[in-house]
């Protein structure tokens, strides 16, 4: 199980995963998810843990850019 | 001169015979194959050779430089090109099987400026499969080794790249950098390693990765001759979005401005915490010659770089699943063992990409204000020298390591701010293998970041070694 910077644990189900896989077109096996879904909560985990204080002013690093002229 | 010295002559000392016409660039194509004709076997850094019209092209520019047309510095020097750059009619496969057959129906915007310049282009360079790891044990294509040590791995994604130019086969090659993958193959092969600033070099006509990590550069054996590379492949592509209008300076003009008055920060938590112990030897001992040379040394910190692990595959999987959505639905069974990296991507969801986007502006944004205050951090390039290939380690200093931690730990973060950073060589361990010192610097500043290389390589003998091939 992966854990997020303060240590609180944090999993995602096989069953999950196999859900999304379908919602996104792709067949994933329940075994195949539960090897692969701690893979996704380590990072996810641990970023979603990340709440800096400027957090609501940043704006993505992709952003639109027109071409000029 | 043999041919022997001709292929270790640096890029630099090798336009200095061509300009001269001490030199031809048949002569130096004949002495570049006739060493690949040697040591490729036990290196396996092409995946398509381009022999047949390198000769042609040799030809063309000893007769335009014959006559008195002489384009520059890469006229008539062999270059070879990873995998993933586009090259017009010949098979560019990012290492992969899915484009096993593509032919691009152009030169990429690297290649073409590349070629206007007058570089002969040698061959495609084999590369980890669709650039996804940092070994370059590709299961369709078969394994590059170092060429150091042939049972080693040379790095990747760029590792055909790093093996050529090591080898002494080419010049110079080109590579791509999404978390790594030009610096940590020129640490494990000895070599200079340049990721430009983020929009500073065209990624048109360079099969993605991820759009917004994906950095183009070059892989040399020297300072300059990554500054020279640079000069040629810099600037505006306006028909490349992620392309920036920004001026580009003469790489190579302040190569010789020495260290003193500059400033430069040691980030120690993170990047010096999990090191084997001859690498943070070396690195201790390049700060003493940096500071020796005149440099102010201190310790600082950029806590935000320890999110780049995090903050990666949440941005570079739903990008590569992106691109590559139709034929991860309908060709699963030829990928290898990086398809579930893509798979994941399509199950990211989009709040958690755009956190993970927003989460790299606040670490941007970070680094910003520290280099504010100093002219450039220096860390070590990777963690390990190379290790063996199929066995990547599993602990380092005792600690756990994943392969990504391994491998390109140390030079995500700078992918993700986009900002410009350099590994040169700084020691080789006691078993031989090369270990690289990583350089960051300031957006849009990568004169900063070519000066402070060469001045600690003009300082130190590491860049003179060659494989014992």
């Amino acid at each position: 199980m992966a854990s997020t910077p303060e240590g609180t644990p944090f999993a995602i189900p096989a069953e999950l995963l196999v859900e999304l896989g379908r919602y996104a077109g792709l067949e994933l096996s329940a075994d195949y998810a539960a090897r692969v879904a701690p893979l996704l909560a380590g990072p996810l985990g641990f970023a979603r843990a990340l709440h800096p204080a400027d957090y609501d002013d940043l704006v993505p690093a992709t952003v639109y850019r027109v071409p000029e002229a | 001169m043999r041919d022997g010295e001709l292929v270790y002559l640096s890029l630099r000392e090798a336009a200095e015979r061509l300009r001269q016409r001490a030199v031809s660039p048949v002569e130096l194509l004949d002495a570049a194959l006739a060493r690949t004709a040697a040591v490729e076997p036990r290196l396996r850094a092409y995946v398509t050779p381009m022999f047949d019209q390198a000769r042609a092209d040799a030809r063309q520019a000893e007769q335009e430089i014959a006559d008195g047309r002489y384009r520059g510095p890469l006229h008539g020097i062999p270059v070879a090109l990873k995998d993933n750059y586009w090259t017009r009619g010949v098979v560019t496969a990012a290492g992969s099987k899915l484009f096993a057959d593509f032919l691009p129906p152009e030169d990429g915007a690297v290649v073409a400026r590349l070629r206007a310049a007058g570089a002969i282009v040698t061959g495609k360079t084999n590369m980890h499969e669709l650039a996804i790891g940092g070994s370059t044990t590709n299961p369709h294509y078969g394994p590059t080794h170092n060429p150091w040590q042939p049972e080693r791995i040379p790095g990747g994604s760029s590792g055909g790249s790093a093996a050529a130019v090591a080898a002494g086969l080419c010049y110079a090659a080109t590579g791509t950098d999404t978390a790594g993958s030009i610096r940590e193959p020129a640490a494990y092969c000895g070599l200079v390693g340049l990721k430009p600033t983020y929009g500073r070099v065209s990624i048109r006509g360079i099969v993605p990765l991820s759009w917004s990590l994906d950095h183009a550069g070059p892989l040399t054996r020297t300072v300059e001759d990554a500054a020279l590379v640079l000069n040629a492949i810099a600037g505006y592509d306006p028909q490349d979005l992620t392309s920036a209008n920004v001026p580009v300076p003469d790489y190579t003009a302040r190569l010789g401005d020495g260290l003193r008055g500059l400033r430069l920060g040691v980030p120690r938590p993170y990047f010096y915490d999990q090191l084997d112990p001859e690498i943070a030897a070396a690195v201790e001992t390049a700060l003493g010659v940096l500071r020796d040379l005149g440099a102010s040394v201190e310790e600082v910190r950029f806590p935000s770089a320890a999110w780049a692990l995090a903050l990666f595959p949440l941005i570079s999987r739903p990008e590569a699943a992106s691109f590559q959505e139709a034929l991860l639905h309908t060709r699963p069974a030829d990928y290898g063992d990086v398809r579930v990296q893509v798979e994941l991507g399509e199950v990211i969801l989009a709040k958690d990409y755009l956190r993970a986007q927003r989460l790299r502006t606040a670490m941007r944004q970070e680094l910003e204000g520290l280099l504010a205050g100093v002219d450039a951090l220096v860390t070590p390039a990777t963690r390990t020298v190379a290790h063996p290939i199929g066995q990547p380690l599993t602990e380092v200093a005792g600690q756990p390591v994943t392969p990504s931690q391994l491998w390109v730990g140390l030079t995500m973060p700078f992918d993700l701010t986009g900002t410009p950073a350099i590994s040169v060589p700084c020691r080789f361990a006691a078993d031989g293998l090369p270990i690289g010192l990583q350089i960051a610097g300031r957006a849009w500043d990568e004169s900063t970041v070519l000066r402070i290389a060469a001045a600690y390589e003009r300082a130190t003998p590491w860049h003179q070694q060659h494989p014992p091939l």
